[in-house]
């Protein structure tokens, strides 16, 4: 810790403070080296001056606030994107006036951007007049989430749940040029018992979407329908015009129930598969994500799930074992620079596997967004066929069909697919005692022409370190 | 006369019918350049001319722009009304303090006595491999200096009109000529009083998604992108300023809060163009609030001018970038 | 010799001490900090300005340097409006717009003062070019000093004016120093009137501080121009007792140098000459000289009372 004196010469501040000059009124005791300075002129050149070996008196004011300055640790530099949201300004206009909070809404630009039309979407169709609350299902698939209270994998409104009626409300004068916005009414609806109040009520909720068009309406949820417009009446939206093929319903696949049941069989015939399972310790994920979860959904605007540390540590293991995120394609092994992670889920018309991009690059937070926004596509029904192609690994859970464990087929063009199964409490000897702990047993379906056994277990043993001490992964 | 007759021609002869119903109407009207007389100039442009006025108002001058310039704005202030041309607009570096110092500033620091009614025909454009120093585009230059009007005109009847309008303003006018123009063809009326007035912005094109402002040889590429896209059903709306400076804003922000998507494009390097102010202004305007994209600019390299024709060609931008800019903006790729 | 009226002689130790007391008026009141910006001075060198101004018809064009008070005076620019021009009031030539580098008056035919040395030169030829063109039968008379004949703007303009003929006559006072360096180091030659020949006009030196001399070869240079026969150079060494701006201190130069040039101040030649052939009494002398000093006390009185320009005047008169 310099003395102040040093700490002034070393900062060139002698030469500035209004000390220095004798006109100041002060008396400073700072000899001067140049003869000058006995005939006491202020003009002097005050660089010079060594105030380091004279005792300084009475520094002035400024000069103490300057001190503290230099004592003060330099602050951590803060990204100024935290907390902001991208907006284009059109959007921003729209939901000034229609008192949208931007976070609310999902932005379809580049990089997440909010554009008019997201907002223009979200003037048809808004949450309640709760607080909002993430909207998604907490957890794909794992015994746990439902025990925590979310028994239909669905959004929580984090109110109380109340009837609702079936039809549509009619419209109510509010802003003369959008779509007027309709009061909430009570909904009248079977009650399911669950034992987290705060659930929702909803029958079907894996195959829930919102219609756009009016007369099929079914509020299934507690969100209220402004107005529904009729298709034709919609302006379209450049979300629409960006996906030209968006597919109305996951039936146009390519792949007709003939295809993909004979490529099922050229799979299995090709590649050469060899499966290994271990045991994961859920138990600190647990207790990690109860710690976390109102963070994380403040931040990520969806409720943080098990599932999202697991993509993480699949993601992290299949970067350190490159071999296992790869192709195997006329004899040649192809490396993929890119983790692209597809998850195999329950949609519409059967089993389809969104995929997330560069989970490589995602934070935690980042990771909860995507896999939300993704699940919220197969809810909502738009996803297009580029998001249903490109994986470089898959991951599939039967876990919340009370499967422990299985072999999964190997999702071409991958060469490997993790089979997640329940998570259970089991006993188990946890630091010399037994005590009861949450376990999920997981299974690398793996094609030995790529890597090995060894290789598998490897990664293997990777992810199962990660996700048993989850905190490494939430960075 | 009136007269109602619209007839094809090409950008260089409406330059010179302009230039020449306009020195029939005012004896004051005097034409100076190098080698406009009998040779009839660089381009072209003032062939003939000389047969009909005469040596006395078909001046050829010694190759010294600064003499060029600077004599056609002590004429100017002193009652003749000269049209001055410079062989390229390259070559007003050597004129500069003429026309910057001393042109612009006079009305402004004589407290208004004086009037310069100067025009300065400045040929400008790439397309000719013509090198570094015989293919640039300064616009920018003029717009930075206050005092002058900067104007350009992109189609054979935007050149007549604005060369009438030109000689009759008591200011000085920086004409900018694209030489890439020169012998591009189009309607004309023969109207000897049609004129194309300076400060108005034109709408070249209406459309509905995307607005484009460009002007100069990008005008054409401009419209060939919007056909094109137009079959996919994407109207752009294409607005060409015209004059520069001082430029007519207001129809530009209109058409931003009408498709809240701007591009901005000119030959002339993108860096300090024209583009830039343009941008800012808009920005600056109540269409800020209507942008649903970012604001695209397309200019020229911050290159020279290179010599062969395919790297020449691939410095300015093309109709090409004018479809991807669109798809952009609207999230298309 | 030529033969000088009465009148004439008046009009010349009139204007010559008006020119006078002017610079000196306003090198006081800038040591007050009244003018605040720098003014460039001319004094010991008013006889190039004023006699050759005097030689000017009626209709004939001007244009100055930045030292242009003394060619301004002779001109006929009135020492009011110029005063107030200098403390930027709007009764001033320029509305208080211009300031003392930009002093004008077009309608009548000066074309101002430039602040770009050699900026003038080429403005001349195009006034000269209107001359011709409407066949008025006006010269144009282009001052500058000796530094700016080494602009680009200087040669290309004796070229072009050489070439059409133009009724210009180009009058270059040759003060020895341009700015602070002196004219050994600027130039190689002895004669600025010797740069003619490469254009072929007539180049002719003579003394600037001999107001006869001066009157003399301007009145026959302009009789040149006008009857068409083309431009002429003339250059009139003389010498200005100031620094180069008011903020000069004048390290280049030394005060004998100063001493020697003063005793050949134009004013006090003239002055004699006067007494020596009994124009004037004394008398009548001392009256010229006092009414010049008051009327440019008047001026200065005239000039502080004039408003300041309204803030609005700083949009106007951009484009006409």
């Amino acid at each position: 810790m310099m003395t102040k004196e040093e700490m002034l010469a070393g900062a060139g501040m002698a030469a500035t403070t209004p000390d220095s000059a004798p006109e100041s009124g002060q008396v400073k005791e700072v000899p001067r080296p140049l003869p000058v300075a006995e005939t006491g002129n202020s003009e002097v050149k005050m660089n010079t001056a060594t105030p380091a070996e004279a005792p300084v008196e009475s520094l002035s004011e400024a000069e103490n606030a300057q001190v503290q300055e230099i004592e003060k640790k330099p602050e951590p530099k803060v990204d100024p994107r935290l907390g902001k949201e991208r907006a284009t300004p059109a959007a921003r206009r729209l939901a000034r006036e229609h008192g949208i909070a931007l976070m609310t809404v999902p932005g379809t630009g580049p990089q997440g951007r909010i554009q008019l039309e997201d907002v223009r979407r979200m003037v048809i169709i808004r949450p309640g007049p709760s607080d909002y609350c993430s909207k998604e299902p907490a957890v794909i698939g794992t015994i746990m989430d439902i025990i925590e209270g979310n028994p239909e994998n669905v959004r929580t409104s984090g109110k109380e749940a109340t009837a609702v009626p079936k039809t549509t409300k009619p419209p109510q004068p509010a802003k003369p040029e959008e779509p007027t916005p309709v009061k909430a009414e009570p909904r009248k609806r079977p009650f399911k018992k669950n034992r987290n109040h705060k659930s929702e009520i909803i029958p079907n909720p894996e195959l829930d979407f919102v219609p756009f068009v009016e007369g099929e309406a079914e509020p299934l949820r507690e969100e209220i329908i402004v107005k529904a417009v009729p298709m034709s009446e919609l302006d379209k939206t450049a979300a629409e015009k960006n996906r030209p093929d968006a597919l109305p319903n996951n039936a146009d696949l390519p792949e007709t129930d003939r295809e993909r049941a004979e490529q099922l069989v050229t799979v299995s015939l090709e590649t050469a598969v060899i499966n290994l399972t271990t045991e994961i310790d859920m138990t600190e994920v647990k207790e990690l994500r109860k710690k976390l979860a109102k963070k994380i959904e403040s931040q990520a605007h969806f409720r943080c799930t098990y599932t999202d540390f697991l993509l993480m540590a699949t993601a992290r293991a299949l970067i350190k074992h490159p071999a296992i995120n790869s192709c195997y394609e006329e004899q040649q092994i192809i490396p993929h620079d890119q983790v692209h992670l597809g998850l195999a889920v329950e949609g519409a018309a059967g089993m389809i596997v969104p995929v997330i991009r560069n989970a490589q690059d995602l934070s935690f937070i980042e990771m909860v967004r995507s896999r939300g926004e993704t699940l919220k596509s197969v809810k909502n029904d738009y996803l297009t066929r580029e998001d249903l192609t490109g994986s470089t690994f898959t991951i599939m859970n039967l876990g919340m069909l009370g499967i422990l464990e299985f072999t999964a087929i190997i999702n071409h063009p991958n060469s490997a697919i993790l089979s997640v199964g329940e998570v259970v409490s089991r006993v188990r000897v946890h630091q010399g005692e037994a005590v009861v702990r949450s376990v999920m047993k997981v299974t690398l379906n793996l094609d030995h022409r790529v890597a090995d056994g060894i290789a598998g277990a490897r990664f293997l043993k990777d992810i199962k370190e990660d996700m048993e001490n989850p905190s490494l992964l939430l960075f | 006369m009136e007269t109602n007759e619209i007839k094809k021609m090409s950008y260089r002869d409406a330059i010179r019918l302009g230039l020449t119903e306009e020195m029939r109407e005012d004896e004051e009207v005097i034409f100076l350049g190098e080698d406009i007389g009998l040779y009839g100039g660089a381009y072209n442009v003032s062939a003939g001319m000389i047969d009909e006025f005469g040596e006395a108002r078909v001046i050829d001058t010694p190759i010294s722009e600064a003499a060029l310039v600077g004599t056609a704005v002590g004429a100017a202030m002193t009652g003749l009304r000269p049209v001055c041309e410079l062989m390229n607009i390259d070559f007003i570096t050597l004129g500069m303090d003429a026309l910057v110092n001393q042109a612009a500033k006079m009305r402004y620091m004589f407290g208004g006595q004086a009037q310069v009614p100067l025009v300065l025909r400045l040929p400008a454009g790439t397309g000719f491999g013509a090198g570094a120093q015989h293919s640039q585009s300064l616009e920018a230059w003029f717009c930075h200096v206050p005092g002058l009007k900067v104007v350009t005109p992109s189609t054979p009847a935007q050149a007549k009109g604005l060369i009438k309008a030109a000689i009759r303003d008591n200011n000085p006018v920086c004409f900018i000529e694209h030489k890439a123009l020169y012998q591009a063809e189009g309607p004309v009326p023969l109207d000897p009083d049609y004129l194309v007035e300076i400060g108005k912005t034109v709408i070249e094109r209406p459309g509905k998604d995307v607005t484009i402002v460009t002007y100069g040889t990008l005008l054409a590429k401009a419209m060939e992108a919007a056909a094109f896209l137009a079959e996919e059903g994407i109207e752009v709306e294409i607005i060409n300023p015209v004059t520069l400076y001082p430029m007519e804003i207001e129809p530009i922000v209109e058409s931003v809060i009408k498709t809240g998507r701007l591009i901005v494009a000119h030959e002339a390097p993108k860096t300090g163009g024209v583009g830039g102010e343009i941008v800012a202004r808009i920005a600056e305007s109540e269409a800020f609030d209507y942008l649903n994209a970012p604001i695209l600019r397309l200019g020229g390299l911050d290159v020279p001018i290179p010599y062969s024709r395919e790297l020449e060609a691939s410095v300015v931008p093309q109709r090409n970038e004018f479809v991807h800019g669109v798809y952009r903006l609207l999230n298309r790729e | 010799m030529i033969e000088l009226s009465e009148e004439l002689l008046l009009r010349m130790y009139y204007k010559m001490n008006l020119a006078r007391s002017f610079e000196e008026k306003v090198e006081e009141l800038f040591k007050q900090h009244t003018v605040d910006e720098i003014a460039y001075l001319s004094r010991g060198e008013e006889a190039t300005g004023v006699i050759a101004g005097l030689a000017l018809q009626k209709g004939d064009l001007v244009s100055m340097t930045h030292r242009s008070h003394s060619q301004a005076i002779g001109f006929g620019l009135d020492v009011n409006l110029m005063m107030a021009e200098l403390l930027g009031k709007s009764t001033g030539y320029c509305r208080g717009k211009g300031g003392p580098l930009h002093l004008a008056d077009l309608e009548n035919g000066n074309l101002g003062a430039n602040g770009i040395v050699g900026g003038g030169f080429t403005l001349a030829c195009g006034a000269a070019l209107t001359q011709k063109h409407k066949k008025t039968g006006k010269v144009v008379l282009c001052f500058a000093g000796d530094g700016a004949t080494n602009e680009g703007s200087f040669h290309e303009a004796l070229n072009l004016a050489s070439v059409w003929k133009l009724p210009l006559v180009f009058l270059i006072e040759n003060n020895l120093y341009g700015m602070s360096t002196p004219i050994a180091k600027h130039m190689h030659i002895e004669n600025i009137s010797d740069r003619s020949t490469s254009y072929d006009m007539p180049g002719i030196t003579i003394d600037g501080t001999d107001f006869l001399e001066v009157y003399d070869v301007m009145t026959k240079s302009l009789r040149y121009a006008r009857a068409g026969r083309g431009p002429v150079l003339v250059e009139a060494k003389t010498y200005r007792y100031c620094g180069h701006s008011s903020d000069d201190v004048q390290l280049y130069r030394s005060k004998e140098e100063l001493q020697e040039w003063q005793k050949k101040d134009p004013i006090l030649k003239l002055k004699n000459y006067l007494q020596e052939n009994r124009v004037f009494t004394g008398k009548q002398m001392e009256t010229i000289v006092d009414e010049a000093k008051s009327a440019i006390e008047q001026a200065v009185e005239f000039a502080m009372e004039s408003p300041v320009p309204d803030i609005t005047a700083v949009l106007e008169d951009i484009y006409a």
